[in-house]
């Protein structure tokens, strides 16, 4: 059974897009914005407005920020700070006591967040609005890049409520910058045989993915075994935890896949989010390949100024702060961002770790891409990091005390290893799937037309028999939470 | 009426929007065709899967196939009992809940009413583990349809009538079975018509946590269950004191299903509607009271009270259709390693049980009270 929303916009997406292809261009972008505002309103009428108030403030002070240069940083500041301030309240202001002063405030605050107020308790529940996090770094990178002169702050309204809304992108991103993507709205969309075989191929990879490799893994996972992982030998802990480092990856990786597909059905490109990560061969490749759209963002408005910053005052580049402060900060922040707890912030800690060894060992060698390794090399190398990346996801999955208890649990081997055939079989499709899309996303419509044709038939088969299995529901996408 | 104004506003308007869509979507003839060649390929693979289902070579390596629902008996029941009417002729067939499944053996029933008549009877045990009075009405509409059997004997307990089994029961409303009442659905017609089909019922449970043991269950049925559907448990349980429902697992389960008594609508017109089947379909119809051990009392809250109202009714619904009601044999003809828990007769309780019941049915031929034109 699928029933959560983002599945929704499949059905939705269709009449959109035709009365999209009869209009203009400049006509298509208000048709995507009325349609965007309306399907993220279905969750709430509320967050519309909070969207709306987000776009006006950044359309606003991207021209302040332009049109001034005395006070262009303090505009910036506070730019950046109204953006995280108000995805600090929305997010982490979950319950509170009492009651909101002024109908003013109230109308602010339920624009921000919207809320529940028990009558019983007088508490508020704060509902998040889906997709806020990936909406600020959106803004915060555009009132940057106008404020370092990378771009001209946009004229055009509609275009830029559009870059903020834009259905396809919304809930959990990719995550896209304002100067790359604005001219995607301002030029003249086309979308041909080759854009539409491309996007149905991302559309269908991106349902097995979701469907079939995430959402069955989810459903197999003994339900208590991120609750109580005491209960588990440590053979079960690391079958599970290897089945969710891939459920894991199937679902954003699926959901990314969907969203460029539609998106491109409209003839507006996504950027790219994933790029077979499991096969990086360092950590460092490895955010490289992961969530692309967010580590980039990272390592262009933290990472690099950071480094920029210590360069200026420490030009030794091998000193030590060098190789720990920029990727602690780094991880730190993306920590931050995913949930402010010390779970969270533990697996930023862990990967700001990795990062930093990896640098460590690399001071003093002369570089050599990863691809340039001999065979065995690579290979260990994948393992090595494939095995850092699964352990550092326990943080990343449980709250800090249960993730103790799952670690220390991992390291009691009672009983011979445990193989899941279930499992077994997803991981070798993923991989499968991952060494044909390492060829070229569209490695696939090189294939002879048959070929293509039964693959398609049997993504269909699968796909069906998965839907029908029973027991089966699909789950909100992960990162639909952040 | 040729109102050329309009008709102009509208070659227009076409114009403009043909134009428009031409804009932006930019199709070049031909399109589609993988996609047509990939709707063609799925025949194609189902046939060549529907092929390599049905050489014998997959039995061996699959858990047996199913039609469906969450329980585990009926596509095991009802495979063995189409091989078996191939074979011989089945003119009685026994529906009930695990009471039936484990405790008649048909075979004995058979030899034991042969002894007394001189005649033979075919009988096939349709127990179905978990099934309500509720819940057999369809299958038993089922079984009198596809089977036509001369009798349909019924097993029941007081636990088939209760609330509690009802809510935690089993889901025999499967596609299959209203198929074979003649309600049309894809699912229904494919599980009847395709073993590969019937193999993904099996395993569309795949995604479940307890999946692994629900193969192995279903492989221990299929390699335990007699060709008449007999389902002989060899376990021995001591009933002689009274259950402990705290230690006692099945004890428990047992014990929770008859504790606070209560005889649900549904479960009383289902066996209503199993009685019908006897002018509806023509089998005589026979129901039975099901053996139970004397502790067993001690899981109703109201032991006396409770099993009388279930006697009562269904005494009363039996007498009010003209059919037979075959009480529980006294609990002294069986022997203290007859039990395989407090609900159920194990292998050899079913086979005393069995011979006892072959020698009531040959009574009742003689007494006028059942006719069993049998050869």
């Amino acid at each position: 059974m699928i029933d959560h929303a983002l599945f929704r916009l499949l059905t939705f997406a269709p009449i959109v897009l035709i009365v999209y292809y009869l209009l203009p261009r400049r006509a298509q972008n208000y048709w995507l914005l009325v349609t965007s505002y309306l399907i993220y309103g279905i969750f709430h009428w509320a967050f519309p407005i909070a969207l709306l108030v987000i776009t006006l403030v950044n359309f606003v002070l991207a021209h302040e920020i332009h049109s001034t240069v005395r006070w262009r940083h303090l505009i910036l500041t506070f730019g950046i700070a109204f953006n995280i301030l108000v995805l600090l309240i929305a997010k982490y202001t979950t319950t509170i006591s009492g009651h909101i002063p002024g109908p003013m405030l109230t109308l602010l605050w339920r624009g921000i967040s919207s809320f529940n107020i028990s009558p019983e308790t007088g508490l508020i529940t704060v509902l998040l609005p889906i997709g806020l996090s990936f909406r600020t770094l959106e803004m915060i990178s555009y009132l940057i890049d106008v404020s370092n002169n990378r771009m001209e702050p946009s004229t055009d309204l509609v275009d830029f409520a559009l870059y903020a809304v834009y259905f396809p992108k919304l809930f959990a991103g990719p995550i896209e910058r304002a100067k790359t993507f604005l001219p995607k709205l301002s030029n003249q969309r086309i979308v041909d045989n080759d854009v539409v075989a491309q996007s149905f191929t991302r559309i269908m990879v991106g349902l097995v993915q979701k469907i079939v490799l995430a959402d069955t893994i989810r459903l197999m996972t003994p339900p208590d075994l991120f609750v109580t992982p005491l209960e588990y030998g440590g053979p079960q802990l690391i079958l599970w935890l290897v089945a969710y480092t891939f459920a894991l990856y199937n679902d954003f990786a699926g959901y990314t896949s969907i969203m460029r597909g539609i998106s491109g059905l409209f003839g507006i490109e996504l950027v790219p989010n994933f790029e077979q990560p499991y096969f990086a061969r360092n950590i460092t490749e490895f955010w490289n390949r992961w969530h692309m759209s967010f580590s980039f963002w990272l390592r262009d408005y933290i990472f690099f100024p950071v480094s920029r910053a210590l360069a200026k005052r420490i030009p030794n580049r091998s000193n030590f702060i060098h190789i720990l402060l920029p990727p602690l900060i780094t991880m730190i922040a993306s920590a931050l961002w995913h949930e402010i707890a010390p779970a969270m912030l533990l697996w930023g800690l862990l990967h700001a770790l990795y990062m930093i060894g990896w640098r460590i060992a690399a001071v003093g060698r002369p570089v050599v891409t990863p691809d340039k390794l001999p065979a065995w090399r690579q290979a260990l190398a994948m393992m090595l990091t494939f095995s850092l990346v699964t352990l550092a996801w326990v943080p990343f999955a449980l709250p800090l005390n249960t993730a103790l208890q799952y670690w220390s649990g991992l390291l009691v081997w009672q009983g011979p290893p445990v193989v899941d055939i279930r499992v077994l079989i997803i991981i070798i499709l993923t991989v499968a799937l991952d060494m044909v899309q390492s060829r070229g996303e569209f490695a696939i419509l090189r294939w002879p037309r048959l070929a293509q044709s039964a693959a398609l038939a049997l993504a269909i088969m699968i796909l069906y028999v998965t839907i029908k299995s029973a027991f089966f529901t699909s789950a909100p996408f992960v990162y639909q939470g952040f | 009426m040729c109102n050329i104004p309009a008709r102009l506003l509208c070659l227009s308007l076409y114009v403009i929007l043909v134009n428009q869509l031409a804009m932006t979507l930019r199709l070049r003839a031909p399109f589609g065709g993988t996609f047509l060649l990939g709707v063609l390929f799925i025949p194609l693979f189902f046939g060549l899967i529907e092929g390599s289902f049905r050489l014998a070579l997959v039995d061996e390596v699959l858990a047996p196939p199913t039609r469906g629902g969450n329980e585990d008996f009926v596509g095991i029941k009802v495979d063995k009992l189409d091989r078996l009417v191939t074979e011989t002729r089945i003119n009685c067939i026994f529906i009930g809940s695990s009471m039936i499944a484990y405790g008649i053996n048909p075979e004995i029933i058979g030899k034991s009413y042969q002894q007394q008549t001189g005649k033979s009877l075919g009988c096939y045990n349709f127990g179905v583990t978990g099934a309500t009075t509720g819940d057999l009405a369809l299958l038993a509409e089922v079984v009198v349809k596809r089977y036509r059997p001369d009798v349909l004997i019924v097993g029941t307990s007081a636990r088939d009538f209760s609330i509690t089994a009802e809510t935690e029961g089993i889901d025999v409303d499967i596609p299959w079975a209203h198929y074979q009442l003649g309600e049309f659905s894809l699912e229904g017609w494919l599980t009847d018509w395709s073993v590969a089909f019937r193999y993904y019922q099996t395993y569309r449970l795949w995604t479940a946590t307890d999946f692994a043991s629900r193969i192995e269950r279903l492989r221990t049925i299929n390699a335990k269950l007699t060709r008449f559907g007999f389902f002989p448990r060899a376990e021995i349980r001591d009933v002689s004191m009274p259950p402990d429902p705290a230690q006692d697992g099945i004890g428990h389960v047992t014990g929770r299903e008859v504790r606070k008594y209560v005889i649900t609508n549904r479960n009383r017109h289902g066996f209503e509607k199993i009685m019908t089947m006897g002018s509806d379909y023509k089998p005589e119809i026979i129901v039975l009271e099901m053996p139970l051990p004397p502790s067993y009392m001690a899981f109703f809250d109201h032991p006396q009270e409770d099993y009388a109202s279930y006697i009562r009714m269904a005494e009363k619904e039996t007498l009010m259709f003209h059919a037979a009601f075959i009480r529980a044999p006294s609990p002294d003809l069986f022997p203290d390693d007859s039990w395989f828990d407090y609900a159920h007769l194990n292998k050899k309780g079913a086979n005393i049980y069995s011979d006892w019941l072959g020698n009531q049915l040959a009574e009742l031929v003689r007494l006028d009270k059942l006719s069993l034109q049998i050869d």
